[in-house]
C-alpha cells in the first residue's frame, strides 16, 4: 500500500524551481538591507548633532556670496576682509570643536564599553569627527582663493584667535557669574557687601 | 523502507501539539514575569541605627498619595499585562492537559517475560509448563463460545502474543530478532506520526497552512524579534533611555567653562529626558519645573499631588544615571552640584543655600529657619529645646522632639586616618596598584570634640584574603539602613560615595569608578558625650573604608597630593572632602647586593657575572612582579617612554580650550 | 539656516538684515565675535594677519597697560582702594581690546597679573564676590600658584563658605607645603568650621 501512495505523489518540480526560491529570497533580503541601512542614515543625520548648529559656515557663506555676487549694489557688498573674518572665524569654531571631541575621546569609548550609551550618540561622535576633517578640507580649499600663500600663515593665527576668543568668553561672563554665585550663596549684597 | 505519515486520525494526538506549542511559549513569559515580580526594592523592616519615621508616622499632608504612588509602583511590576497572559496561557494548557489526555501506550515494546506471567529468572521447563496452560485458557478453540465478538478478538491478540512470548524464548531466530529489533517479528515498519488530521496537511487546506508557516516565519517572527531587540536597544546597561544618555552625553561633551552649574542646571537637564517627557503628558517642562520646585518648597500642589511625586520619584534613578556618566567626563563641578541635588529629591528642601543642613529636618519653618544664624546641626544640638524651637519655627513640643530626634540620628563621619597602601607592603613604590584606606568614626552631631584613639588600634592584620582582594573589608560590617526621607515617595537605600580627585588640576583620576560605602556600623549614635570622649576599645566603634586606586601609582618618587571627596546620597551636612597625600619611596636598595656589585667591580668590570642570577627585566612577567614586591629590577631602554606615558595618566594635560597655554 | 546680512561701515561690522525678531543668543554671540575680528582686521594694514610673534604684540597696548598697572599699585599703597580698583579694571578692559590674533601667551600673562592685582584690592575693599571672581578666574586659567589659592580661600571666608575656604588652603598647601599664610589661614577656618558646629577640638 505504500508504494501505491509513493507512486501517486510523484510531482513535477522542474529545474528552476530552487533556483527562483534563492533568487527571491536573496533579492528580498538586499532590498530590505537597502532600505534599513537607508533609514538608519536619515535617522542619523537629522539628530541634533553633538555641538549644535554651526552658525559661521553660514554666516561665511552668506557673506561669501554677497561679495562675488556683482549684481549687487556698492553699499550691499561687504568688504573683502569682512568675508576673511567670516572665513577665520569658520577656521576658529573648527578647531574648538576638533579639540573638543580630541579631549573627550577616551571619555566616550569608556561610556560606549560600559555601556552607558547608546549606539546613536557613539556613532554621531564618530561622525562628528569625520565632519570635523571634511570641514577643515573646505576652509583650506576657501583660504587657497584668497591667495596661495595664505593658508601656512592661516591656521597659526587661527588658533591664538581660538584662545584669545575662549580668554574674552571667560572675561566677559564674570557678571553673569557674580550673579548665579550670590544666588547659590544666598548671599544678598545689600545685606552684606559694599556696592 | 517505507515510511508513511500516519496522521491524527482518531483526533486524539493533536491536543499534544498544541500541549507542546502552548509551554514553548509560556515557559519564559512565566519566567521574565516572575523574576520581574520578585526584584522589588529593598525591604523595610527597622535594622539598627535606622531613623524610623516615615511619612506616616509624621503624618505628612500628602501622605495618603504617598502611599498611592508607592503602591502603583510595586503593583506595576506584579499585575500587568504579563500576569494576564500567564494566567490564560497556563488555564488553557490545564484544560487541554485534562480533557484530551489519554493513557500513552507503549506499542512496540515487547516484554515475553511480562506476557506470559512469569519471573525473569524462570527456567525453561517452567516456561513450557505456563505456555501449555495459557493456550488451554487463550486458544481459540477453548474459549467460550457465547463470548462477545469484541472479547473474543481481544483473546485472540492475547493468544498471538502468548505465543509470539513463547518463541521468543524458545526458537532462535525469534530470539535474534528480539534482540535486533526489541520486536519477534522482525523489522517492524518506521512509522511516523503527525500529531495534526490529515486535511490540514494534506487536503484542501495544505495551501492554508503553508501560507500559516511563512507568516508566521517570515513576517511575525522578525517583527516580535525586532520588537524585543529595538526594546533592548532603548535602554542603557543602567536602566536609563538611550535618548536620555545621549541627551547628558552632549551637554556634558559642549559644556561651556564660563557658566555656574549649579542643582538647577542639572534639574533642567533631567526634566528634558525621554522619561519625564512621558510623565508629563501634556503639561509644559516649565510646569513640571515648577511642581518639582513646590516640592521643594514642600508645599502642596493640589490636584497635582501624585504627578508631582510621580516625577519626583522618577527623578531618582535619573539622577544616578547623570551622575555615572559624568563621572566619566572627570570634572566634578556638575557632579557635587548634582548630589546637591539629589539630596534636595531626598529630603524635599532647596538644594541651594547654607542653611540646608536644618532644612532637612521634620516640620521645620523654613522662613524663620533661613533668617537667623544657626545654620548646622551641630550647633542646633547644643542649644536648649526651647531655643532650638525658636531656630526651628517650630512651635509644638511633640514635633521639635521628633525634629531633634532625627537631628541626633543622622550619621555623621569624622576621618581619623586617611591613607594609601600598598598590600603587602609597607610603603608605595612606584607602579604599584594601591588603594586608600579611610578610618574613621561614626558620629552623631549632638556629639562633640573627638576621643583620643591609640594609633596601635587602626592598624589590621592582612591576611592572604586581603592581599588578593582588599577591598574584602568594605562588606563586612552591617549594611546601612534605608534612608530617612520620609517626603520621598519610596524607600532608598543610604549610601556614601567616593571619588578622588588630582589636587593639582581638580580633576578626578582616570578610569575613576563608583565606590560605595554601603556596610557601616551605626552603634556609636547611640552613645553618651561622656562615652564617646573616652573612647573606650569595644564601646567607640572604628569603620574602615576603602577605595581603590584606578590607575597605578606614577612611576617616579616623590610626593602627590589627591583629594578624596565622599558624598552622602540623603543628608546634608554628612559629606567628606579631605586632601590625601601620596609617598611614593623608592625602591630599597640591598646593601649587601650593593657591596656585591662593588666588589665584584674591583675584580671586573663587568657586574653580570654568569653566576648570578641578574634582577629581570623591566617589561618581562618576572620584573613586573619583582617591582611589585620591591626588589631591583633592570630597567629597559624605553624607561623613558614609559615614563611619559604613565605621567600623562597623572597630569592630564588640560585639553580645555579655553586656555591652551601650551606651558 | 538662512540670515540675511549686511555690512555696517560705522560699526565696521555686520548685521543681520531683516531677520526674526528673536535671535538665537548662540547666532547673537557669533556675530559678536565675528564684528570683533572683522573690525580688527580692518584696522590692520596688511591684507591678512600674520602669525604672531613678539615684535607684532602691540606695544603702545603694553604701555599703557603698564602705566595702568603702576597707577593703580600706587593708589593701592596710599589706601584709594576705588581708585586703583578703577585703574585695574581699565586695564583689563585694554587687555580685552587686544587684537585677538596677537600672542595668547602675552595676552595671558598681562591678564595674570592684572586680575591678581585687582583681586587683592576687591579682598581690601570687602568686594568679596568680585574677588572671588577674580581669584576663580585665575585658578580656571590653570595659573595654580599658592597665592591665588589663598586668595580665593579668603574671598571664601568671608563669603561664609567655610568648607569651601578650608578646600582652597588645602589645595594650596598641595603646591606649597609650608606656606606660612596658608597655614594660618587654615587654622583660622578651622576653627570658624568648628565654631559653626557648635563643637571643640
Amino acid at each position: 500500500m505504500a508504494e501505491e501512495e509513493k507512486v501517486e505523489q510523484i510531482v513535477r518540480i522542474s529545474l528552476y524551481t530552487p533556483l527562483i526560491y534563492v533568487a527571491v529570497m536573496v533579492t528580498a533580503f538586499v532590498i530590505f538591507s537597502v532600505q534599513y541601512k537607508r533609514h538608519r542614515f536619515q535617522k542619523l543625520i537629522q539628530t541634533e548633532s553633538l555641538f549644535g548648529h554651526n552658525y559661521t559656515t553660514d554666516l561665511y557663506l552668506t557673506l561669501k556670496d554677497k561679495y562675488y555676487d556683482k549684481s549687487l549694489a556698492k553699499d550691499e557688498r561687504p568688504p573683502e576682509k569682512a568675508v576673511k573674518a567670516a572665513l577665520l572665524r569658520r577656521a576658529v569654531e573648527a578647531i574648538r570643536r576638533s579639540l573638543k571631541l580630541k579631549e573627550n575621546e577616551t571619555v566616550f569609548n569608556k561610556l560606549y564599553q560600559d555601556g552607558l550609551i547608546g549606539d546613536d550618540i557613539f556613532k554621531q561622535y564618530e561622525l562628528q569627527n569625520k565632519i570635523q576633517q571634511v570641514e577643515l578640507n573646505e576652509i583650506v580649499a576657501e583660504c587657497q582663493q584668497f591667495s596661495k600663500e595664505w593658508p601656512e600663515k592661516f591656521f597659526p593665527v587661527a588658533q591664538e584667535i581660538c584662545f584669545n576668543e575662549a580668554l574674552r568668553r571667560r572675561l566677559n561672563s564674570m557678571d553673569a557669574r557674580g550673579e548665579k554665585l550670590v544666588e547659590m550663596w544666598s548671599y544678598y549684597v545689600d545685606q552684606t557687601e559694599a556696592k | 523502507m517505507a515510511s508513511e505519515y500516519k496522521y491524527d486520525e482518531g483526533s486524539d494526538t493533536w491536543p499534544y501539539f498544541v500541549l507542546a506549542l502552548l509551554v514553548f511559549f509560556m515557559v519564559p513569559i512565566t519566567a521574565r514575569w516572575f523574576l520581574r515580580a520578585i526584584s522589588s526594592g529593598s525591604s523595610s523592616k527597622a535594622v539598627e541605627g535606622s531613623i524610623p519615621y516615615n511619612h506616616e508616622s509624621l503624618q505628612l499632608a500628602n501622605s495618603t498619595q504617598i502611599d498611592k504612588v508607592r503602591a502603583q509602583k510595586r503593583a506595576g511590576r506584579v499585575f500587568n499585562r504579563s500576569l494576564v497572559i500567564v494566567v490564560l496561557g497556563w488555564a488553557l494548557a490545564a484544560y487541554i492537559w485534562i480533557t484530551y489526555a489519554k493513557e500513552v501506550s507503549l506499542t512496540g515494546f515487547f516484554d515475553p517475560y511480562t506476557i506470559l506471567d512469569i519471573p525473569y529468572t524462570a527456567s525453561e521447563k517452567d516456561i513450557k509448563s505456563r505456555y501449555r496452560k495459557l493456550s488451554l485458557v487463550y486458544h481459540p478453540d477453548k474459549i467460550g463460545k457465547d463470548l462477545t465478538d469484541k472479547v473474543k478478538e481481544e483473546m485472540e491478540a492475547a493468544f498471538i502474543q502468548i505465543n509470539l512470548a513463547y518463541k521468543a524464548l524458545t526458537d532462535e531466530v525469534t530470539k535474534r530478532n528480539l534482540e535486533l529489533y526489541g520486536h519477534p517479528d522482525g523489522q517492524q515498519e518506521v512509522t511516523h506520526g503527525v500529531a495534526i488530521p490529515k486535511f490540514l496537511v494534506e487536503g484542501r487546506y495544505s495551501q492554508l497552512m503553508i501560507l500559516l508557516y511563512f507568516v508566521l516565519i517570515g513576517v511575525i517572527l522578525p517583527f516580535v524579534v525586532g520588537n524585543w531587540w529595538s526594546n533592548v536597544k532603548a535602554t542603557t546597561k543602567r536602566g536609563i533611555h538611550v535618548d536620555t544618555a545621549a541627551s547628558f552625553v552632549r551637554r556634558l561633551a559642549d559644556k561651556n567653562p564660563a557658566v555656574v552649574y549649579t542643582p538647577y542646571t542639572v534639574l533642567d537637564w533631567i526634566l528634558e529626558s525621554a522619561e519625564v517627557t512621558a510623565l508629563r503628558g501634556d503639561k509644559s517642562v516649565q510646569e513640571i519645573k515648577d511642581l518639582v520646585l513646590s516640592y521643594f518648597k514642600r508645599e502642596s500642589t493640589g490636584s497635582d499631588e501624585e504627578l508631582t511625586l510621580r516625577v519626583v520619584s522618577e527623578l531618582l534613578p535619573l539622577l544616578t544615571g547623570f551622575i555615572e556618566i559624568a563621572t566619566v567626563f572627570k570634572v566634578p563641578d556638575v557632579i557635587l552640584a548634582a548630589f546637591d541635588l539629589q539630596k534636595a529629591v531626598h529630603q524635599a528642601c532647596t538644594p541651594l543655600g547654607k542653611h540646608r543642613e536644618l532644612l532637612q529636618l521634620p516640620y521645620v519653618d523654613a522662613k524663620v529657619v533661613e533668617a537667623q544664624s544657626v545654620k548646622k546641626l551641630g550647633k542646633l544640638l547644643t542649644l536648649s529645646d526651647e531655643e532650638a524651637g525658636k531656630v526651628l519655627g517650630i512651635s509644638d513640643s511633640k514635633k521639635l522632639k521628633i525634629a531633634l530626634d532625627v537631628a541626633k540620628n543622622i550619621p555623621f563621619i569624622r576621618v581619623l586616618d586617611a591613607s594609601f597602601k600598598v598590600p603587602g607592603e609597607d610603603y608605595i613604590s612606584p607602579n604599584a596598584s594601591a588603594h586608600l584606606v579611610v578610618k574613621f568614626l561614626i558620629k552623631s552631631a549632638a556629639l562633640k570634640s573627638c576621643p583620643e584613639i591609640d594609633d596601635l588600634r587602626f592598624t589590621e592584620e592582612e591576611t592572604i584574603e586581603d592581599l588578593k582582594n582588599p577591598l574584602r573589608s568594605n562588606d563586612l560590617p552591617p549594611q546601612l539602613p534605608a534612608a530617612y526621607a520620609p517626603y520621598f515617595p519610596g524607600l532608598v537605600s543610604n549610601s556614601w560615595e567616593g571619588f578622588i580627585a588630582n589636587q593639582s588640576d581638580n580633576k578626578f583620576i582616570e578610569g575613576t569608578e563608583s565606590a560605595l560605602l554601603r556596610n557601616v556600623e551605626l552603634t556609636n549614635l547611640k552613645l553618651t558625650q561622656k562615652e564617646w570622649i573616652e573612647g573606650k576599645e569595644h564601646v567607640v566603634a572604628i569603620s574602615t573604608f576603602k577605595v581603590k586606586l584606578p590607575a597605578p601609582v606614577p612611576p617616579t618618587v616623590g610626593d602627590f597630593h589627591f583629594r578624596l571627596f565622599l558624598k552622602n546620597n540623603a543628608y546634608f551636612g554628612t559629606d567628606v572632602d579631605i586632601p590625601v597625600d601620596m609617598e611614593v619611596k623608592a625602591v630599597p636598595i640591598d646593601q649587601e647586593a650593593v657591596k656585591k656589585a662593588a666588589g665584584l667591580d674591583e675584580d671586573d668590570s663587568d657586574s653580570d657575572s654568569d653566576l648570578d642570577i641578574s634582577d629581570p627585566e623591566e617589561d618581562s612577567i618576572a620584573g613586573a612582579l619583582a617591582a611589585l614586591r620591591g626588589q631591583g629590577v633592570k630597567k629597559s631602554s624605553e624607561a623613558d617612554d614609559d615614563e611619559s606615558d604613565n605621567e600623562s595618566v597623572f597630569t592630564d594635560i588640560n585639553t580645555d580650550t579655553e586656555d591652551e597655554g601650551e606651558d | 539656516m538662512e540670515v540675511d546680512l549686511r555690512y555696517d561701515a560705522k560699526i565696521k561690522g555686520l548685521a543681520i538684515k531683516n531677520g526674526p525678531e528673536h535671535v538665537d543668543p548662540q547666532l547673537q554671540l557669533e556675530l559678536e565675535q565675528l564684528n570683533t575680528i572683522c573690525t580688527e582686521l580692518i584696522g590692520i594694514t596688511d591684507a591678512v594677519p600674520s602669525p604672531p610673534t613678539p615684535e607684532n604684540f602691540n606695544k603702545d597696548m603694553s604701555r599703557m597697560i603698564s602705566k595702568l598697572y603702576e597707577g593703580g599699585v600706587q593708589a593701592f599703597k596710599n589706601g584709594k582702594i576705588q581708585d586703583s580698583e578703577k585703574q585695574f579694571t581699565i586695564a583689563i578692559e585694554v587687555i580685552n581690546r587686544r587684537n585677538k590674533f596677537e600672542a595668547f601667551q602675552g595676552t595671558l600673562q598681562e591678564l595674570g597679573i592684572l586680575l591678581m592685582a585687582r583681586a587683592d584690592t576687591y579682598l581690601a575693599g570687602k568686594k568679596y564676590v568680585k574677588a572671588f571672581n577674580d581669584a576663580d578666574l585665575l585658578i580656571g586659567l590653570m595659573m595654580c600658584t599658592p597665592d591665588n589659592f589663598l586668595r580665593r580661600g579668603v574671598a571664601n571666608y568671608f563669603l561664609e563658605n567655610y568648607e569651601d575656604a578650608r578646600a582652597d588652603f588645602q589645595r594650596g598647601l598641595a603646591f606649597d607645603p609650608n606656606n606660612e599664610k596658608l597655614l594660618a589661614e587654615l587654622n583660622n577656618v578651622l576653627d570658624k568650621i568648628l565654631d559653626e558646629n557648635g563643637d571643640y577640638l
